[in-house]
């Protein structure tokens, strides 16, 4: 074609050094991409410094206790709760709980359902179908109830909260790599492996999952986002850490939901600080994706 | 006065990491009836010009000096909406692949309806009826009945034959094909050349044939220009240049090509190397790297178009090919075609 | 000499034997529960065989089963019936370990030389993993394997650790080659090698596929559309058309006296890059399009578009391969009699516009 004869030509001069390292290029000149690489790096900063940067203990009474709790200003940067504890103490200590539940919540999701998405994509035929049944099953609960239902049904603590989350993304990388896995199963390359007598683990472990991982790099980025805002929400409906004193965003929020007229920051500020973390990484994860993306594979 | 007359055209692509030079000022007039051929291999420029003569280059592309003078017009300096007016009504394109170049949720009918109600202000049923005599003139058989179905009901031939329809809807006075038959079958590929033999016959159309296949230009093209790294390097009258090709590359390129009625099993002798880099761009022949005839000259200073063997022939050589050297290619083809 | 006998030389002459094979791919539908409702014939009973260091050339339009053919013979491909046999061995059913010590002995070359090649690996790697997976060479001694393999065919020796997109078509299709090569096979499939490259890249490909054969006792069965192409190489070429084989005769002799109406067809079809002999061709333009492979004509598949055809026994009855004299197989009822002239074309009557030379 014509057209694409001549974005050939200029695809041809751009000599990329690596499909990675090209990605990476890309990467670096999108700005938004950028910005969410800045707003990530604040969160996990907050997460990995909350000791060094808190001015206090997060549970530790600094003020009094008040019903109507100072704001932001005055002697603490962020303001008192009604409990006298520093709110900026709590946030960042809240970043920690946050990163926690994201990159456990999304690494259970993802290492149960890439196995199954590989398993599905790879041998097909009934297990493909058996497998993909019950994930459009899993698809078709709304996820906030799934996991409400499992936090009602495994408890309240932590990990059973990350672990409810969890499950309800395994569908979601299920699918994409199986997806991803029957694009490449019959490419040329995989197809000239056999002919040469690769067997077929190697084939799937060493050709096929290297070529169809990218898509789902970039998705366990956005499943993060998801999986901070469930935990927030478990937490906001009630559901959330049985430890009343663990400093999580929604919790905080639901906490002091009927205070929003007399002290909003008890509100606002957790629900900024949720609103930061998930938009960096959807921020990067939309980069990613455009790096990833753009026909390399021509 | 020539139909269509390309001066100087020269189309550059700016990309965040070079400019690549993709036309490099290509001259050549079209008359009325008259089927001219551009042939070379991938990258040299041949689609990028046609293109750009229509404004459709893509966004990183733009004309960076020359002109293309339609009637008493320059192309190149048309707005946007004048061009468009121009395209499909004046010129009608075709391009390589029939697959991706009908839209595939509208019934072929509507496509070719649509071209001739928004260039010639037709009413629906007219514009309809002609539709149909047009499918019915491009060879598409049951044309009344097929009008009513989707792209993805045709095979590949078919649907090459709609594109055709669709460009010569508005009866244009010139027919540009980019590759039209490069997706087909070579039983398929025979039956669209003969209905573009036909099509610039009866239609006294000019059309312009964008080829990497030099058996295709044979059979076709009256005059055919021969592209390499953005420039003509020779042009002549189609016999001419196959009976005394005067580039080394066109020597090249012919002796390259297993012919299927070669008289004998020879080897072929390639072309050695590759195409040059369009993004830089060298003073000098760009062939002479790959020349067995180059020489310094070539190397240093940029050779022009100039005739040889009369001003028809026209080549863009230093040391263009000895007579000699070419009656051995000119003579086992006669051979050959004696056969 | 006994019939036992002359088979068993001829056996031994002959590398590959396919003798009816049958590939069918079932058309399933339905929601829930998998329906066979018919079958895309891809290949429907083809025998031919190829002999040791020959280069058999197989030819024909998209979608008459060349490449299905190709893959079934390299096992890559269950077959639905018929045989397969390998320098004497009947591979049509091998499995597991027997099936990967055949693949050290075929090969293949593919079309594409941007899909052929893994991107995230290296060029080393590459062309090293036949040598690794067959335990033949790891490491220090894998790696000089594969600067000999590079250089064979032609590419710089420390191209192994560079990644396949810094390389042009033509070069990343050597490198395709150098794996193919490494396990030193005795026959390569190659499918459309060159139809993807340039025409001044085609004519390197092509001389490098020929030295190479002289140089390793290669058998090629060399699957390709460009009749010009696979004239040039090909000792004796088969002619496909809907999933059966039409004619195979010596490639000489198919050009100058093609038997099968449609190979005539066809090659009228191919351009011939000269003016002066397009202009005196006489041109068989074929009506309409390619049936479909799921529901192929009945009697001969030709039939439909074929100028010669006539209403006793070519709707109805499937032409026999029949060995004529020199070698020359065809598959029609009516050869002798068009080879006569006592039969000859009805191009008038085709809906298409005919030939007008010129």
């Amino acid at each position: 074609m014509s057209v694409a004869e001549a974005q050939a030509a200029e695809l041809s001069l751009e000599r990329p050094s690596g499909l990675w390292r090209d990605a990476f290029d890309r990467f670096r000149r999108n700005p938004a991409a950028l910005v969410g690489v800045g707003l990530l790096l604040v969160l996990i900063i907050a997460a990995v410094f909350a000791a060094q940067l808190a001015p206090h203990e997060p549970n530790q009474q600094v003020g009094p206790l008040s019903t109507n709790p100072a704001g932001p200003g005055g002697g603490f940067t962020l303001g008192l709760d009604e409990q006298g504890r520093d709110v900026l103490s709590r946030l960042l200590f809240g970043a920690r709980l946050s990163l926690l539940v994201g990159v456990v919540s999304v690494a259970i999701g993802l290492s149960i359902g890439l196995v199954f998405g590989a398993v599905a994509g790879y041998i097909g035929g009934w297990v493909d179908t058996a497998i993909m049944r019950v994930m459009d099953l899993l698809l078709s609960v709304p996820s906030l109830l799934m996991a409400i239902g499992l936090v009602t049904l495994l408890g309240r603590g932590m990990v059973q909260i990350m672990f409810a989350v969890g499950v309800t993304t395994v569908p979601i990388f299920a699918r994409l790599l199986r997806g991803s896995i029957l694009g490449q199963r019959e490419a040329d390359y995989v197809l000239a492996a056999r002919s040469v007598g690769v067997p077929g683990r190697r084939l799937l472990l060493g050709h096929i999952i290297p070529n169809s991982i990218a898509p789902v790099i970039v998705q366990a980025t956005l499943t993060m986002a998801t999986a901070i805002i469930e935990v927030a929400a478990l937490s906001f409906l009630g559901l959330g850490p049985g430890d009343p004193s663990l400093p999580e965003w929604g919790k905080m929020m639901a906490d002091n939901a009927n205070r929003l007229e007399s002290a909003a920051h008890l509100v606002l500020l957790p629900g900024f600080a949720i609103v930061i973390s998930t938009m960096g990484l959807n921020l990067i994860g939309d980069g990613l994706r455009e790096a990833i993306d753009p026909k390399l594979r021509s | 006065m020539a139909l269509l007359s390309v001066e100087d055209l020269e189309v550059r692509f700016f990309t965040r990491r070079a400019t690549i030079h993709a036309v490099n000022g290509i001259s050549f007039d079209l008359d009325a009836g008259e089927t001219l051929g551009v042939v070379g291999e991938s990258g040299c420029g041949k689609s990028v010009s046609s293109l750009a003569m229509l404004g459709i280059l893509p966004k990183t592309g733009r004309i960076t000096r020359g002109e293309v003078r339609f009637g008493d017009r320059d192309l190149v300096k048309l707005k946007d909406a004048d061009l468009r007016e121009i395209r499909g009504r004046d010129i009608g394109m075709v391009f390589q692949d029939p697959m991706t170049s009908l839209n595939p949720v509208l019934k072929v009918g509507d496509q070719v309806t649509e071209v001739l109600r928004k260039h010639l202000d037709m009413d629906k049923d007219g514009a309809r009826r002609e539709a149909v005599a047009v499918l019915d003139r491009v060879g598409i058989p049951h044309a009344s009945e097929r009008v009513y179905d989707y792209p993805h009901q045709f095979s590949g031939g078919m649907r090459q034959r709609v594109m055709i329809a669709m460009a010569i809807a508005c009866r244009p006075k010139i027919l540009i094909a980019d590759e039209p038959t490069t997706a087909l079958d070579v039983t398929i590929q025979a039956q669209i050349l003969d209905l573009l033999k036909g099509l610039v016959k009866e239609e006294g159309m000019g059309l312009i044939l964008i080829t990497h296949d030099l058996g295709v230009v044979a059979g076709i093209c009256e005059r055919t220009h021969v592209m390499y790294a953005g420039r003509f390097v020779e042009t002549a009258p189609t016999n001419e240049l196959f009976d005394r090709p005067r580039h080394p590359y066109t020597l090249g390129l012919l002796r390259s090509v297993p012919r299927l009625d070669a008289s004998q099993k020879e080897k072929l002798i390639p072309i050695p190397g590759a195409p040059p880099d369009l993004s830089i761009l060298r003073e000098g022949c760009s062939f002479a790297p790959r020349c067995p005839y180059a020489t310094d000259e070539s190397r240093e200073r940029t050779p022009m178009l100039e005739g040889i063997d009369g001003p028809m022939h026209r080549v863009a050589c230093w040391n263009p090919v000895p007579d000699a050297e070419v009656a051995t290619v000119a003579s086992s083809s006669l051979e050959a075609s004696g056969s | 000499m006994t019939i036992s006998q002359a088979d068993e030389r001829s056996r031994a002459a002959n590398l590959v034997e396919v003798e009816d094979l049958k590939v069918y791919f079932p058309v399933r539908s339905g929601i829930i529960v998998d329906r066979h409702v018919g079958d895309v014939k891809a290949v429907d009973g083809i025998s031919f065989e190829i002999k040791r260091g020959e280069t058999l050339g197989l030819v024909g339009e998209s979608g008459c089963g060349k490449t299905t053919a190709g893959r079934a013979i390299l096992r890559l491909l269950e077959p639905t019936g018929g045989r397969i046999r390998f320098d004497g061995d009947d591979i049509t059913h091998l499995h597991g370990d027997e099936l990967r010590r055949l693949r050290r002995r075929m090969q293949m070359v593919f079309q594409d030389p941007y899909s052929s090649l893994n991107p995230r690996r290296n060029v080393g790697n590459i062309v090293e993993e036949p040598l690794n997976v067959h335990g033949i060479a790891r490491g220090k001694e894998a790696d000089g394997r594969v600067q000999e393999l590079l250089e064979v065919v032609g590419l710089p020796r420390n191209a192994g650790n560079r990644y396949p997109h810094e390389f042009s078509g033509g070069q990343r299709q050597r490198i395709g080659l150098a794996r193919s090569l490494a396990l030193q096979p005795d026959l390569i499939i190659a499918d459309e090698p060159v139809s993807a490259l340039d025409v001044s890249i085609q004519a390197q490909m092509i001389n490098l596929l020929e030295e190479l054969q002289d140089e390793f006792q290669l058998t090629y069965l060399f699957i390709a559309h460009d009749l010009a192409v696979v004239r040039h190489i090909s000792d004796r070429i088969a002619v496909m058309y809907l999933g059966k084989i039409m004619e195979v005769a010596p490639s000489a002799r198919l050009y100058e006296r093609p038997l099968h109406p449609y190979t005539k067809a066809l090659l009228s079809a191919v351009p011939i890059p000269d003016p002066a002999v397009e202009l005196e061709r006489e041109r068989i333009l074929l009506k309409g399009d390619l049936p479909s492979p799921t529901n192929p004509p009945s009697g001969c598949r030709f039939h439909t578009r074929c100028p010669f055809a006539q209403k006793k026994r070519c709707p109805d009855e499937v032409p026999e391969l029949r060995v004529l004299e020199n070698g020359h197989t065809v598959a029609c009822h009516y050869v002798e009699e068009i080879d006569a002239g006592r039969i000859t074309t009805r191009t008038l009557e085709a809906a298409e516009p005919v030939a007008v030379p010129g």
